[in-house]
């Protein structure tokens, strides 16, 4: 799990996804904001983290593109990645530390949800086929259905890394016992 | 279909979201087809995944 280098690749392959979901959720909320608050925008507690988490976003873009050397490019978007974490819980407690214009938490609280059902199934559905999504992807997705062919492993050489090998040569396949 | 006071807000967020999600769409494609190729470099050069070698056996020379 630490260290992995499949770690860097999803975290890189997130990073854009992340960036316009965050972005998408700024704009909109901004645009419903003026019809129920009266104004676009408002420098509270859940505006200012989400757009924090945006900028943070682009950050990890622009990190992965500045650092020529992938390995320190994956190490200081690490390190951003675990500081921008930090982020996570005061977005979601901002509501309740701070007096902002957005309502308490209206999900996950004590007596249940407060969120009108039209808004809470298709936000519930959406969970769950979010978390599908991720359960597929993580248990090999596609993969499993595409093996590699037999005898593509090599018993003695799995100490290699998969990529970065040198000093190799190409030799005709032998029958692997 | 009457939309109501929000209509606005409610066509322009559809639009927005449309457009950003076929714009990620599309970064995936061109995103996915240049590590294809990325890939093909690389095996061509020599490297290969350890989970693909069954058209040839590699042997290190540092061993």
């Amino acid at each position: 799990m630490w260290r992995h280098p499949l770690a860097d690749v999803a975290a890189k392959a997130a990073a854009p996804i992340g960036a316009a979901f965050t972005f998408l959720a700024l704009v909109t909320g901004s645009l419903w904001g003026r019809p129920m608050w009266g104004t676009y925008w408002e420098w509270d507690a859940r505006l200012t983290s989400v757009l924090i988490l945006f900028l943070m976003y682009l950050g990890l873009m622009a990190l992965w593109r500045a650092v020529e050397d992938p390995s320190r490019a994956a190490r200081a978007a690490a390190i951003l990645t675990l500081v921008g974490a930090i982020n996570l819980p005061i977005i979601k407690f901002s509501v309740d530390w701070w007096n902002t214009l957005h309502q308490p938490a209206s999900v996950f609280r004590m007596g249940g949800p407060t969120l009108d059902r039209a808004f809470l199934i298709p936000l519930l559905v959406m969970a769950v086929a979010f978390f599908a999504v991720v359960h597929h992807v993580a248990s090999g997705g596609d993969a499993q259905r595409d093996p590699a062919p037999p005898g593509a492993q090599l018993a003695d050489d799995a100490s290699q890394p998969a990529f970065g090998v040198t000093r190799c040569r190409l030799v005709p396949m032998r029958p692997l016992s | 279909m009457s939309l109501g006071p929000y209509a606005s807000f409610i066509v322009t967020s559809y639009a927005l979201v449309t457009a950003v999600v076929l714009a990620l769409i599309v970064w995936v494609a061109i995103d996915f087809r240049r590590q294809q190729q990325r890939l093909r470099e690389l095996e061509q050069s020599g490297v290969s995944r350890r989970s693909g070698r069954a058209a040839a056996d590699i042997r290190c020379l540092n061993k």
